[in-house]
């Protein structure tokens, strides 16, 4: 270490003892105006500090870390870059690169970057954290679980790591290690907003009278929030109560007539009950906020046949199997109509095509574990 | 002002009358205790949750002694390769004693059957007069010959109908028209005892969604004449077509005089087979428009049933399915095409499963209602959703002539009640003239619902003897006048739910009498009858008409 640092001083040029004295204070200067919370004018005295000597590590590694508060992340990650090429041998700031590269999305990226740190400190939980939500977001879903179980016992405190974990366990399947963990995570903090993201949550995994109590205590506390009422509409859906569905799907458009589930939704079921006028212009709605949503498609696609306007069923649901070609139920409709309109070749490609997917569905289902159930 | 106040007078009276005919709607009464049927199923169900645990059990009713009153037959859980009873299971065969009770005989009678039973089908296979019967089961299903004699032998092996696997439903009818009755038997799917999917949200084993399971060809057995049959599923076109397959009903959907097949299949299309006169049938289900739901969807269909519930002379096709997927009525458009409309029924049944059924005229008023019995498979549903229940309530709906009301309310104690019900048998065990319900619950006491009522509108009862057509006259055409009304009725077999029916036909007539019946055999032989007996059961011989008049109660 001390041969290192000989070296080190040994083949470090003699700077200019001005230049030094004027990036000091610009440097100075730029913390305090870091602190205060001036970005901009910290941003600028951290640029006079590298103009002086520009390859001071601490300023370049400080203006990366107010470029990437002003969410100019590219420039962040040039002033990491920099200052990690004059010193590899810098976690902190690898562990910012890392951090910028996941906020553009560059999970691949930012994935080389957490893993060197975590090598370099495995006890490096927060490098660890954000290696995990990286797997994740490269559906690495085994190794984020890893990642995350190990911060997770080591700071079962971290909120953010509580809910990390059990977001991948949801995307495992095993809901029932992920619940206590979301549980956890929004029961400390009493809002509106809080309860509707635990109630979407419930709702996710099919859970309905817990993502009603949820949703409807976010109620309670501020029904004006955003989707709110789109959420608990889909929560009595799915759970049957379809009146009170409408009524909050109703609800949610009064507040935000762009609501774009509500109107999807909503329009449905006006469709499934025969109120085709209602449901077209809720439908058209949705198609206009999302011109190329399946759902909405297929939706316009029964309305039309509904309506006795086959072609153009027909037309909308060729548009829907050209952007979902795996989409089963539309080759079913389609082929139906084929057969009334004794297009029967085309209907026969489809029925191939219903009884292909259904193959490669059934050959997908997971299948059940080949061994003798355990006693509980 | 003496004719104002006559007119008054007999609107009153009328209205009177009509109030008072409101307030006597046809009820079903429980008799299942005071009738001595003491018989529970054991559905074995266990902690480790296979799969057929939750699936049966049938029911049956039948005239095994040719006494003139219907029987009936339970069908129990048994040994099995994941199941060891610690006490030895059996069926339940029960002799109507023709007073509302009836005497367990089933030891004498030899029908205990002893496998992991599921469904069961009547039928006189050998035309020697006496009702046989065919046990469906995961594993060995039985073929019971009736001796005549009050028992039964086990006949399967010789017959070559054992269909190992996991059997559901089965159908006795006579696909090629030789007079003789064949067999198709239902078959689920692919299933092994040692797969478990795991733990559901509570941290328990459930009952793994059939769709996981690889589905299986289900089975047509051709009837020889001579005791045996020949496995004709391959050459039939049957076995073309596996599935995950439960209630079969063997129909006449394009009016060309062959019987063809609808099977509802759990988690795959339904199966329309359509009969092509060769001794082949085709699967027309998604052209039919029968295989799907209207958004395109498989479902999971259980219970099935066909009549012409809106008298336009074409069978029309019910199927059951689970919650939230809404029950099918799919109404025949004539063409071989189908339109899905439930009505009121759709909405009754949005959080309901739905397993057996059946449509019948429970008032006799010449209308066909309709009748299900619901219950979820899964036992722990009550935990995982809010409104879904593991017991569910019947459900009566009256055909009113321009669609089905749900009269559940005002039927009887029974449809207040929940059940895990399964099969669904109609019968008139009673002889009174309205066919009463027989529904067999999953690990629990059957139940009997005697129909209080619905004889008081006119009616006769056909009991069919076959001498050249198949001995259950299967396939045959019965059309009847009543009030300057024509009525006809397709005698399909099968429907329902790993169950089997009295074979009789009871024709509605209203407050009219009925004026003439025509009996068009499936060998296309023709019987007239002016001016039957009314509020009687009559015996009509093929070829000979009328022959005799039954008793009423």
């Amino acid at each position: 270490m001390l041969a290192s640092l000989i070296l080190l001083l040994a083949l470090t040029p003699i700077q200019d003892p001005s230049k030094v004295r004027d990036s000091e204070a610009a440097f100075a200067r730029g913390v305090s105006l870091q602190q205060s919370g001036d970005l901009p004018g910290a941003r600028d005295a951290y640029e006079a500090a590298l103009r002086a000597l520009p390859n001071r590590i601490d300023a370049l590694s400080n203006l990366g870390v107010v470029y990437a508060r002003l969410g100019q992340f590219g420039e962040a990650i040039k002033r990491y870059q920099a200052a990690l090429a004059v010193d590899a041998e810098q976690p902190e700031i690898r562990l910012n690169l890392g951090l910028a590269y996941y906020k553009t999305e560059d999970f691949p990226a930012a994935a080389r970057e957490l893993g060197r740190v975590v090598s370099a400190q495995p006890q490096n939980y927060q490098a660890l954290m954000l290696l995990g939500l990286c797997d994740y977001q490269l559906n690495k879903v085994k190794e984020a679980v890893a990642a995350l179980e190990t911060v997770h016992n080591a700071q079962p405190d971290n909120l953010a790591a509580t809910y990390a974990l059990g977001t991948a366990y949801i995307t495992q399947g095993q809901t029932e290690k992920a619940e206590p963990l979301v549980d956890k995570v929004f029961r400390q903090i009493d809002s509106a907003e809080a309860h509707l993201i635990v109630g979407a949550f419930y709702l996710a995994m099919k859970q309905t009278p817990k993502a009603i109590e949820e949703l409807e205590t976010a109620k309670n506390l501020n029904p004006r929030v955003p989707t709110l009422h789109s959420q608990l509409g889909d929560a009595y859906l799915f759970s049957g109560s379809r009146e009170q569905a409408i009524k909050e799907y109703s609800a949610e458009l009064a507040l935000n007539p762009r609501d774009f589930n509500s109107n999807l939704r909503l329009g449905w079921i006006y469709r499934e009950d025969g109120r085709l006028n209602e449901a077209e212009a809720l439908l058209k709605k949705a198609i206009d906020l999302r011109p190329d949503d399946v759902a909405v498609l297929y939706q316009l696609a029964q309305l039309a046949q509904a309506g006795g306007a086959t072609s153009d069923a027909v037309n909308l649901l060729e548009r829907v199997t050209k952007l979902a070609p795996e989409f089963s139920p539309a080759h079913v409709l389609l082929a139906r109509l084929y057969y009334k309109l004794n297009r029967n070749a085309d209907a026969e490609r489809e029925r191939a095509i219903i009884q292909k997917l259904t193959d490669e569905k059934q050959q997908k289902e997971p299948t059940p574990e080949t061994k003798a159930p355990q006693k509980p | 002002m003496r004719g104002i106040i006559n007119f008054l007078f007999v609107t009153l009276l009328f209205t009177v009358n009509a109030a008072a005919q409101e307030t006597a709607p046809v009820v079903f009464n429980e008799v299942t205790k005071e009738a001595g049927i003491t018989w529970v199923h054991n559905n074995a169900m266990s902690p480790e949750h296979y799969l057929p645990e939750t699936v049966g059990a049938g029911c049956v009713f039948f005239d095994y002694d040719n006494d003139g009153w219907m029987d009936i037959y339970l069908v129990n859980s048994g040994p099995a390769d994941f199941f060891t009873p610690k006490a030895p299971l059996k069926n339940a065969l029960y002799h109507n004693n023709h007073d509302g009770t009836f005497t367990e005989v089933t030891d004498r009678a030899g029908v205990a059957a002893g496998t992991f039973g599921m469904g069961a089908a009547a039928g006189d296979y050998d035309g020697d007069g006496w009702q046989d019967l065919y046990v469906t089961s995961y594993g060995r299903n039985i073929l019971y010959h009736n001796n005549g004699n009050g028992t039964f032998t086990d006949v399967t092996d010789k017959a070559g109908v054992a269909a190992p696997g996991w059997s559901t439903c089965a159908v006795w009818f006579d696909y090629d028209n030789d007079g003789k009755l064949d067999l198709f038997v239902s078959s689920f799917v692919i299933y092994n005892k040692n797969m478990s999917c795991g733990n559901n949200r509570l941290g328990k084993i459930y009952y793994c969604i059939p769709r996981v399971f690889k589905p299986q060809a289900s089975h047509l057995f051709h009837n020889n004449g001579n005791g045996t049959f020949t496995d004709v599923s391959t050459e039939s076109g049957i076995a073309s077509s596996p599935g995950k397959s439960f209630g079969v009903v063997a129909t006449d959907v394009n009016n060309d005089g062959l019987m063809d097949l609808f099977v509802a299949n759990d988690t795959m299309p339904n199966f329309l087979f359509i009969n092509k006169g060769n001794g082949k049938f085709q699967e027309v289900g998604l052209p039919a428009g029968v295989a799907y739901s209207e958004a395109g969807n498989p479902r999971s269909g259980m219970g099935v049933d066909a009549a012409d519930y809106d008298d336009d002379g074409y069978q029309d096709l019910f199927v059951a399915n689970i919650d939230q997927e809404l029950f099918s009525l799919y109404r025949n458009q004539k063409d071989l095409t189908f339109t899905d409309e439930p009505g009121e029924i759709g909405a009754a049944t949005r959080l309901l499963s739905g397993w057996g059924l059946k449509f019948f005229d429970y008032d006799n008023d010449g209308r066909l209602d309709l009748i299900l019995a619901n219950g979820h498979p899964d036992d722990m549903v009550e935990s995982l959703t809010a409104h879904v229940k593991y017991r569910e309530p019947l459900l009566m709906f009256e055909n009113t002539g321009h669609g089905f009301k749900n009269v559940s309310a005002r039927s009887g104690a029974a449809f207040a009640k929940e059940y895990p019900a399964r099969g669904l048998a109609l019968g008139d065990f009673d002889n009174d003239g309205d066919l009463d319900v027989l529904i067999s619950n999953n690990g629990g006491a059957p139940l009997l619902l005697r129909n209080d009522g619905g004889n008081r509108n006119n009616w006769v009862g056909l009991q069919l003897v076959a001498t050249k057509s198949n001995p259950g006259a299967v396939g045959a055409i019965i059309t009847w006048q009543a009030g300057g009304v024509t009525h006809r009725r397709l005698k399909t077999n099968g429907g329902s739910y790993l169950a089997s029916h009295d074979p009789r036909e009871v024709l509605g007539a209203g407050k009219n009498k009925i004026e003439s019946v025509e009996i068009r055999w499936p060998s296309g032989r023709v019987d007239k009858l002016s001016n039957p007996p009314m509020n009687s059961y009559v015996k009509v011989v093929e070829g000979e008409g009328l022959k005799s008049v039954g008793g009423t109660k």
